[in-house]
């Protein structure tokens, strides 16, 4: 941390109390309206959504069980929003609401309406269509469910079109499976199809001892993954869980999917044939051999046919399998490629520039009992190798056309620990620093510049053109952070520079700024206390508009909306 | 590993005197697959023979969850195959395990996200066995596919010899007292969370950080770590259709642990917890229970604390009600601040001593040595001497033991009365794999032992003096066919004579005496 830094918030607060120095404080920016708003303390989050399809953002507030919708007006009917009070709102009852929105469901007169979709205790999913900028009647879209959604009420992202006719499908989690329903024209939907899902649950119900931990539960649940993979234009489902790699393909008649995948890899077996790790096996002179236990599989398009193959490894062993438009042919594979060492990974990106992927297969060097004793106490260095085989149409070369080493350079872990430790303690400073909350917006018109805001306890600072417009995404290429060429070979990978030079920014866009009189200051209603600033695009115009959002107490939560006028 | 164990008797030592090369003939040695989760393996009595049978939590692709359970015949023996597969519905998040019924043995408790049921292992289905037992929204209420949580330790609130249950529901805890007939009684219900607390004024732990990871060719990858300031509005504002597709849900709901355990002279259980007081310090507060076996709305006592470290509740000074312990790490250097228990309060503010250590990966426990209710402390730790590791690629576990201490202020010795210094090169890494044991008493001199994995990876007691000083060489080894990754000790079978229970990578051998 500079002193810079450090200093940079104190000097710019005395420099908002001299008004002979800065701009003329006022309620809002040019060409700007303010509105302040006041929302119930229960609030969990704002939702911009166009849910009277105006073509205008509207805010959709969401509590527990309560769903509150803000309109924005049009010009012709005086522009804005009123916070005053929502001009719809409905509450749900249920323990369990998992809640998604929808473009792509037709309301009770079969018209295509803006929906509040709700799956309720695990049981039903309900409807609720916005109708002349109301919450109309709630409509049964789906009854009898099994499902878990997760306490409280969340946002469950189960409602799209899975099968792209342009009708959103349904997605029920249950207990470590998804329920997939294909909604058919006539709104009814296709017997559920069953895949296994790897949630990913933290769970703690009980402390013995340490009693700053906390009990309850975190959970994230994938979406299953749907991409055409045999080249009929059609969604397939890939379903992928620690025991099995299942493939459905849609089929031309009939339900979408199948009941049963259409091919499938069982990862348990597979494991079950390279053997469990067992320690008494261990061969401490060479702790990476246990690599020869792990297997991966890619599902991926070799021939260029634009049907995907399938490429599984088992240690050593690379095994290409050829795709066809009704499944896998696992029969035979197509080809077989061994490699001794310790087999780290493979994966398949084009090296020679032809259009065609190539196998990379990627090796490490030993590491025994003794090497980690070693790097326990001084610095070390692993050599990964990769070796690539060039696609040659149906299948790889026999041999690699090309081998790459890079070297992983670390510090000891003593070294590594004591700079966790510095940077832990970097962390805790930062409770003592004073952070200001930032934004960069298009506030002004000028294109090929941004401007800062700087919201402080009383005001928010505006600093025109002080940023630059986001430059394009850089055209990051394959081994970028090698800065990989074609023509070399040895590369390097020196952890040491990251720790050397770690370093935690702190009000990075002020430094920008230093010096400066901002352009504009807006007086604000309350007290800024632990706010924010966000940035929107709510009127389609040019101009990003802002939320400044005050302080949330025990009564209310308050901010205030900078609407651009168009 | 402050659990007080009971002494064990004579018998194990006096067969296990000398060494050995395999398992004793006075032994009776099963072995049993361990499954995924090792450490997941409980002992209970489950068909009310008073042994100690073994539940392991099991998952298949055909049989989806299991508790398989072996029971221990009256030769100290275990089947290779479980005796009893219970098998663990999709609905069920966690289990616990204690005496329900009147038949003999434990049955289990189920635990559902909006109730609990009991079930007994005898019966081989769910038909005629599950029986409801009372609503509860629990705290977490989605199952895991694979793996089923345990509840240990049910705590007996009452003395009245039946299991409670003190539950974290979705908003609050509640206190279940547990009767004959499997009937539970609502007793008490209690937030961990201080709700005088305006949430505007809720500390929201500092700056945040936000860290990109680029790359790019010009400077490879580039670690970028800008600090936000606090924010009661982070991920407040998004829009519909940015949102991350590649979840399906993404929950998490939490609230402060509660922890049932007798924290003044009364003998009965109370309830102990940690959150925000009106300070914005962190606070400890106690629920007393009172003589009718009842609570009082609010905490009978409130203390900030700096909750910073770790913070541990342990009784250090056998005096049967639990300290609170502060453990500060700082890369290798560690202070631990004990603060004794007066009755049900503390003085947070000013511990009654400091210690500290200067090592990696500190493990603190106290341990009655000498069986006389005066603990002594053991702390182990490591250190990497570079001269060592370079010249033999080794390292060193230090042991070592506080006695009680003797000076008025003094709750351990300042000065350890005890030190070994091990040296662990890469030839000597089964030796590390478990830590020197300290709990149980296996020559029966009424003394505890120090029972470790030698480098070689034997297995071997040594005796522990009053000047806690270990023996220089050992009285009792054994020297396993397959390498021990950890080891318990444990009378399994109610004949007053230590047990052996050992860990290897797939599978675990139990060594159970014999008359």
């Amino acid at each position: 941390m500079t002193l810079l830094t450090r200093l940079l918030p104190a000097l710019l607060l005395p420099l908002s109390l001299s008004p002979a120095l800065l701009a003329q404080e006022s309620d809002t920016l040019p060409g700007y309206r303010s509105l302040p708003f006041t929302l119930p303390a229960d609030t969990e989050r704002l939702l911009l959504v166009d849910a009277d399809q105006d073509g205008l953002t509207d805010v959709l507030a969401v509590a527990p069980s309560r769903f509150s919708l803000y309109f924005q007006r049009t010009s012709a009917t005086g522009g804005g929003f009123d916070f005053s009070a929502p001009d719809t709102a409905i509450q749900l009852e249920g323990s369990s609401i998992g809640w998604e929105l929808s473009e792509n469901y037709p309301d009770a007169a079969g018209a295509s309406r803006f929906s509040l979709l709700a799956l309720v205790d695990g049981s039903r999913v309900l409807q609720w269509p916005i109708r002349e900028r109301q919450f109309a009647d709630p409509i049964d879209v789906l009854s009898g469910l099994s499902a878990f959604a997760g306490a409280g009420v969340n946002r469950l992202h189960f409602s799209r079109d899975i099968n792209a006719d342009g009708l959103d499908d349904l997605i029920i989690p249950g207990a470590g499976t998804l329920q997939l329903y294909i909604r058919n024209a006539d709104a009814s939907y296709q017997p559920p199809l069953a895949v296994q899902s790897d949630m990913q649950i933290r769970t703690n119900l009980f402390v013995r001892q340490g009693i700053e931990r906390d009990v309850g539960q975190a959970l994230r649940i994938p979406l299953v993954a749907l991409r055409d993979v045999n080249s009929d234009g059609q969604p397939d489902l890939i379903s992928e869980t620690e025991e099995r790699f299942d493939v459905f393909l849609a089929s031309g008649s009939g339900d979408y999917f199948p009941q049963s995948p259409s091919y499938f890899v069982d990862r348990l077996e597979i494991r079950e044939r390279l053997g469990n790790f067992d320690f008494d096996q261990l061969d401490f002179a060479n702790l990476t051999g246990m690599l020869s236990l792990t297997h991966e599989e890619l599902l991926q398009d070799v021939d260029g046919d634009g049907i995907d193959d399938f490429v599984l490894r088992e240690g050593g062993k690379v095994s290409l399998f050829s795709g066809t438009t009704t499944g896998m042919d696992f029969s035979q594979p197509r080809q077989v490629l061994r490699s001794s060492g310790n087999v780290l990974t493979t994966f398949l990106h084009d090296e020679n520039e032809d259009g065609r992927p190539d196998l990379w297969l990627w090796r490490v060097e030993s590491i025994s009992v003794g090497d980690l004793f070693l790097w326990l106490a001084i610095a070390g260095s692993i050599n990964v190798e990769a070796f690539v085989y060039p696609n040659e149409g149906e299948s790889f070369a026999r041999r690699p056309s090309r081998q790459l080493t890079v070297a992983l350079k670390f510090p000891s872990a003593v070294r590594m620990l004591s700079s966790a430790i510095d940077i832990r303690e970097q962390a805790r400073a930062l409770e003592e620093a004073t952070i200001l909350p930032t934004a960069i917006a298009q506030i002004g018109g000028v294109e090929s510049t941004r401007d800062l805001l700087v919201l402080l306890e009383d005001q928010v600072q505006v600093f025109m053109g002080s940023m630059d417009a986001p430059a394009a995404a850089p055209d990051d290429q394959f081994l970028a952070s090698l800065d990989y060429s074609r023509n070399r070979n040895e590369y390097e990978i020196d952890i040491r520079r990251f720790i050397d030079e770690f370093e935690i920014e702190q009000n990075s866009e002020l430094r920008r700024v230093e010096g400066r009189t901002p352009e504009h200051r807006l007086a604000l209603p309350v007290a800024m206390r632990n706010g924010e600033l966000q940035v929107a695009s709510l009127n389609g115009d040019v101009h990003d508009d802002v939320f400044v959002f005050l302080q949330r107490g025990r009564e209310s939560l308050s901010g205030l909306l900078l609407l651009s006028e168009p | 590993m402050s659990a007080v164990r009971r002494p064990l008797g004579v018998l194990f030592a006096a067969l296990l005197l000398g060494s050995s090369a395999q398992a004793q003939p006075n032994h009776m040695a099963s072995e049993i697959g361990l499954g995924e989760w090792p450490d997941d393996v409980l002992r209970e009595d489950m068909d009310g023979d008073a042994r100690l049978d073994l539940i392991v939590p099991h998952w298949s692709a055909e049989a989806g969850r299991e508790l398989l359970v072996y029971l221990q015949d009256a030769g100290g023996h275990f089947p290779a195959e479980p005796s009893r597969r219970v098998e663990i519905k999709p609905e069920i998040i966690a289990f616990a395990l204690a005496d329900l019924r009147p038949e003999p043995g434990r049955e289990l408790l189920l635990f559902a996200g909006n109730g609990v049921f009991s079930l007994s292992s005898a019966i081989a289905s769910y038909t005629d066995n599950l029986r409801p037992l009372f609503d509860w929204p629990l705290a977490a209420s989605v199952p895991d596919r694979r793996r089923v949580l345990y509840l240990p330790g049910l705590p007996d609130m009452n003395g009245d010899g039946h299991a409670d249950l003190l539950l974290p529901g979705r908003d609050d805890y509640g206190l279940f007292l547990g009767g004959p007939d499997e009937r539970f009684t609502l007793a008490h219900r209690f937030s961990t969370i201080n709700q005088e607390l305006d949430p505007g004024e809720v500390p929201l732990g500092g700056a945040r950080l936000d860290t990109q990871l680029a790359i790019n060719e010009r400077q490879g990858i580039v670690l970028n770590v800008r600090a936000l300031g606090a924010s009661a509005f982070e991920g407040f504002l998004s829009s519909w259709q940015d949102s991350d597709t590649t979840t399906l849900l993404e929950a998490e709901h939490w609230q402060p642990a509660a922890v049932a355990a007798r924290m003044n002279d009364d003998d009965q259980q109370d309830i102990v917890f940690m959150n925000i007081g009106n300070d914005l310090y962190g606070q400890i507060n106690i629920l007393q229970q009172d003589a009718e076996g009842g609570f009082a709305a609010t905490p009978d006592w409130r203390g900030p604390i700096d909750t910073r470290g770790d913070i541990r509740l342990l009784d250090v000074n056998g005096d049967g009600r639990l300290d609170v312990l502060r453990i500060l790490d700082n890369s290798n250097e560690w202070t631990v601040q004990f603060h004794l228990n007066q009755n049900g309060s503390f003085r947070l503010d000013q511990p009654d001593q400091v210690m500290r250590f200067s090592g990696y990966d500190l493990t603190l426990s106290v341990t009655d040595i000498a069986g006389d209710g005066r603990p002594a402390l053991s702390i182990s730790y490591y250190t990497i001497p570079v001269v060592n590791a370079v010249r033999n690629a080794s390292i060193v576990r230090s042991q070592l033991l506080y006695a009680p201490g003797s000076e008025p202020g003094e709750v351990f010795s300042a000065r350890p009365a005890f030190r070994l210094d091990e040296n662990f090169s890469a030839e000597a890494v089964r030796g590390l794999s478990a830590q020197i044991d300290l709990q149980t008493d296996l020559d029966g001199d009424g003394r505890r032992d120090a029972i470790a994995l030698a480098p070689d990876g034997t297995l071997t007691a040594r005796a522990i003096d009053a000047g806690l000083q270990f023996a220089a060489t050992p009285f009792w080894q054994y020297v396993p066919t397959r390498s021990v990754l950890r080891f318990d000790v444990q009378d399994m079978n109610g004949d007053g004579v230590a047990d052996l229970l050992l860990y290897h990578s797939t599978a675990m051998t139990l060594l159970v005496s014999t008359p």
